[in-house]
């Protein structure tokens, strides 16, 4: 039996085990053990197992996740977040899906000093949904809402999963941020569009506001000043060069507990606040482990070397090879997480869009804005996790997954925007 | 009845134990957190005064690092319980108590998890203590490194059967 | 088809070092074994990441990879000999050197966990800097550089600066933000790491440091080969090998160099090299430091350096 062979079962039986309520992190660290065992050895397979926490929590690039948790976690304690939410709010006063519109543009501020789409995620959820709950929003729309708007986070810089392409594809850091920007504000216009689309279509969603005055909605922008603080402080350390955006997510924590200890947080508040960082923490790189195990036997399997060869043999046009590169995107984005799917992926599909003629920018933006969308499509979106884990418990997977479709559609035409204008990833290059 | 009385006693002294190494593991959270400000402190100083004033130290990469290693590791074996992600689509309907017997035969595979990374570590160590290998900047042994993170995964094996135990006979009622 | 052999190995699949070492060794045991030996490349990392590299090769998860000994600190204290001030001249040179004290047998005690192939070492490690020029040691003063190995944070304190330890990947985004003023890289670096396009002057002491690399091979999947298969792979061991992928390093930091004379950058090369009487003291200071504390764990480093010296002047650089 080949490799691809073996590499396509295991996965369908994934998807079964999966289905049979297996925890994701199990599934990807079982399938990754099995297969990798019935492919090369069962013994190296072992040693993978042995491993894998070691490799994956001691990786430098991963240590900005639990600070920007932290971060969000002292933001919302020390009621940040909130603000900012209620800053936002106020300004869409009385209109039907205002808490969901605030919500999404919150995540974009919030996206400015995140590198992480989980962090921004997680940090907004804590906030915004118990409030849309109490306010009557149906779960998908609140959960979809920032389910989605966590991912906001990743064209806006800083972002990870742009620079960890730069460095695949020696790409200029710089360029892929810059690139970034124009891209991620379209989203989050596209974003506020299809929340106002779909409160109009089914305004049993959500409900109406309180009305504002002009000057509550100018109190309301003062809500976000000590938030602003924290932003200027990161932002202007990194521009700066007091700091990496790496070093930046212990800064922010930094700032965010300053200012928590400056409104009379005690001590039992901030432990709470650190055991909360760590079980969200936890749950993440429950994943990423299972992830690191499962890389391996994806990679041995050659199951993405395959697809690459198909396409190739099909003698295609850039924009079809594009279009075929990003369908393989979305496959591989059901079931992988998106920093491994850019690690595993990008430096064999590279090749094959250079020899397209793509320009490698705009292919970078696309590619990781697809790859982001794996992140909200089910079964496996780890934004969507991150929020399952940080709602109430009786919130159903289900239910956040059908919320978060519309942004996919979304998605979808900001994809389209941008391959038709690539005007929009370069424009801002110089 | 004695014996389940007393097994019931023993998952919860380790619940109990798990709860105060994820406190250890915060605690390594926050003074990686204080190592970062430090380093940036030091450093800013060091730049500022051209050098002059020197309170630079090595090492931030790699307490940063080897401090996201433990302190999650210290939090898993807590968070086991809740920290799951579980695709419940196509099981909603199944009775709590089937629900509760699937929860605790997969969370045995995580108990046997954390002694497989236990077993690995213990190569590593026997492995780093024959060939010295320290770690880049500050030269610590990985045989120390190693030592610290098994008292998380040997947790992790211990609370893996320990809650299954909980979720099997039904005496699971606290969340973690 | 007989055996296949998985080599995960560092280096882009974009880059010299992949296609012209080591898919070019790839293809030649895949040609020279009458394709019973098949070769899967997994570049840049992307099987296994670059710290685990070593032991993943000697638990068999993948079967022959290329990686960077100083991954693993003081794990092979001997073979880093070769990365001392004043022992390399050039990529080839240090390749030379070093595959040299390996056939010797001074380096086996490092090497029982798995069947090395071949070691080699990039071009001369150097400083590039943003913003100022480095002619005397005094102009590192209050420079925060990002350092390779200890052997070099050592020197640069010495001289006052400041050594910030990072993975290489990640001096681009500090350097651009001004968290580094520089990095001591070999030339084919400021290419690979984008970082040409930020730095404003090079600095090269002849001779400084070099980074060593292994290729090599479970042995147990080597010893469990048919003898004729294990002759293709013998074939394709030491010495030559060595200094071709020393070479390709060499030839690499070419591009490096054009890019600096084609944007007009400062390059400053230090007379004399280690030996210039400005540099050297701080040169045999780390030098002297390195070998004592491995002579302390009761290993020949002294041994070892005095062969490598010789060896220095029987290799070609
Ligand atoms: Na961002
Ligand atoms: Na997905």
């Amino acid at each position: 039996m080949s490799a691809q062979l073996i590499g396509f079962l295991c996965i369908a039986g994934m998807l079964g085990m999966i289905a049979l309520r297996m925890p994701i992190a199990m599934a990807m660290a079982a399938t990754g053990f099995i297969g990798f065992g019935l492919i090369s050895a069962f013994d190296p397979a072992l040693t993978i197992l042995q491993r894998s926490a070691m490799s994956t929590l001691t990786s430098y690039s991963f240590s900005p996740i639990p600070m920007f948790i932290l971060m969000g976690v002292l933001a919302s304690k020390a009621r940040m977040s909130a603000e900012l939410f209620h800053g936002a709010k106020s300004l869409f006063g009385a209109w039907r899906g205002g808490m969901a519109l605030a919500a999404v543009s919150s995540c974009g501020v919030f996206s400015a000093i995140s590198g992480s789409s989980l962090a921004t995620a997680a940090s907004m959820s804590k906030v915004a949904l118990p409030e849309m709950r109490a306010r009557g929003y149906a779960d998908s729309l609140s959960t979809g809402t920032i389910a989605a708007g966590g991912t906001l986070g990743i064209m806006i810089p800083p972002s990870i999963a742009l620079l960890l392409y730069a460095l695949i594809t020696e790409q200029s850091v710089g360029d892929m941020f810059i690139a970034g920007i124009v891209p991620g504000l379209i989203g989050l216009g596209l974003y506020l569009l299809t929340i106002a689309i779909v409160v109009a279509i089914k305004p049993s969603l959500a409900t109406p506001g309180d009305p504002t005055t002009l000057k509550e909605k100018l109190v309301g922008l003062k809500g976000l000043v000590p938030f602003t603080g924290i932003f200027v402080l990161i932002i202007g350390g990194i521009y700066t060069g007091l700091f990496t955006p790496t070093e930046a997510a212990s800064v922010g924590a930094f700032g965010a507990l300053l200012i928590a200890l400056y409104r009379g947080m005690r001590l039992r508040e901030f432990v709470a606040a650190v055991r909360e960082t760590l079980v969200i923490s936890a749950m993440i790189f429950f994943m990423v482990i299972g992830a690191e195990i499962f890389g391996y036997f994806i990679n041995v399997s050659r199951i993405s070397f395959e697809l690459v060869q198909i396409v190739n043999a099909m003698e295609l046009t850039p924009l079809m090879v594009l279009m075929a590169i990003l369908l393989l995107y979305l496959l591989l984005g059901m079931v992988m997480d998106s920093i491994a799917m850019l690690l595993l992926t990008v430096p064999v599909v590279f090749p094959l869009a250079m020899a397209a003629g793509l320009d490698p920018i705009w292919f970078g933006i696309i590619t990781v804005i697809t790859v982001e969308l794996g992140l909200i499509t089910p079964p496996i979106g780890m934004n969507v996790f991150v929020i399952k884990s940080v709602a109430p418990k009786d919130t159903k997977l289900t239910d956040i997954f059908k919320g978060v479709l519309p942004f996919v559609a979304a998605d979808a035409v900001r994809l389209a925007l941008i391959i038709a204008f690539p005007v929009l990833a370069l424009g801002l290059i110089s | 009845m004695f014996i389940i009385n007393w097994i019931h006693r023993l998952a919860w002294l380790i619940r109990e134990a798990a709860f105060l190494l994820s406190l250890a593991g915060g605690v390594v959270l926050v003074g990686s957190m204080l190592t970062v400000l430090a380093d940036i402190a030091a450093r800013t100083l060091f730049g500022m005064t051209l050098g002059a004033i020197n309170l630079t130290f090595r090492g931030s990469y790699e307490i940063v690092r080897y401090g996201l290693l433990l302190s999650i590791l210290y939090a898993l074996p807590y968070a086991l319980k809740d920290g799951q992600v579980i695709v419940e689509l196509f099981t909603e309907r199944l009775p709590e108590r089937i629900k509760y017997w699937i929860s605790g035969f997969y969370i045995l595979f995580f108990g046997l998890f954390g002694f497989i990374l236990t077993s690995g570590l213990l190569n590593s160590i026997e492995r780093a203590a024959r060939s010295g290998q320290t770690t880049q900047d500050l030269g610590i042994p990985m045989a120390y490194i190693y030592w610290l993170a098994m008292v998380g995964t040997v947790m992790l094996g211990i609370r893996g059967f320990s809650v299954a135990w909980e979720y099997f006979t039904g005496t699971e009622t606290e969340s973690s | 088809q007989e055996v296949t052999l998985r080599l995960a190995h560092l280096w882009p699949e974009v880059s010299g070092n992949h296609q012209r070492v080591m898919q070019a060794w790839a293809d030649q045991i895949e040609e020279e074994s009458n394709g019973r030996i098949a070769v899967e490349v997994y570049p840049g990392g992307s099987l296994v990441p670059p710290p685990d590299q070593y032991d993943a090769v000697s638990d068999r998860i993948v079967d022959v990879t290329a990686t960077v000994q100083g991954y693993t600190a003081n794990r092979f204290p001997l073979t880093q000999i070769v990365e001392l001030p004043g022992v390399s001249d050039s990529g080839a040179h240090g390749a030379c050197i070093l595959q040299s004290l390996y056939d010797e047998g001074h380096l086996d005690a490092e090497y029982e966990d798995t069947h090395p192939l071949f070691m080699f070492t990039h071009g001369p490690g150097m400083f590039h800097v943003v913003g100022t020029e480095i002619r005397e040691p005094s102009d590192l003063q209050g420079l925060r550089i990002r350092r390779p190995t200890t052997v070099v944070g050592n020197i640069l304190e010495e001289l006052g600066a400041q050594a910030v330890g990072m993975p290489a990947p990640e001096s681009y985004t500090a350097m651009q933000r001004g968290v580094i003023d520089g990095v001591a890289l070999p030339w084919e670096a400021t290419i690979g790491f984008r970082l040409a396009e930020l730095v404003d002057s090079h600095t090269e002491i002849a001779g400084m440091y070099t980074l060593s690399f292994i290729m090599t091979m479970n042995r147990g999947v080597y010893e469990s080969m048919s003898a004729e298969n294990r002759a293709v792979i013998d074939a394709n061991s030491g010495l030559d090998w060595a200094v071709l992928a020393g070479e390709v390093f060499d030839d690499l930091d070419q591009a490096g160099i054009d890019d600096a004379m084609a944007n007009d950058r400062p390059i400053n090369v230090i007379e004399g090299g280690t030996s210039h009487p400005d540099w050297a003291p701080a040169m045999e200071r780390s030098l002297e430091r390195y070998l004592s504390e491995v002579e302390e764990r009761g290993l020949p480093a002294r041994e070892v350096y005095d062969r490598a010296m010789e060896l220095r002047n029987t290799c070609d650089a």
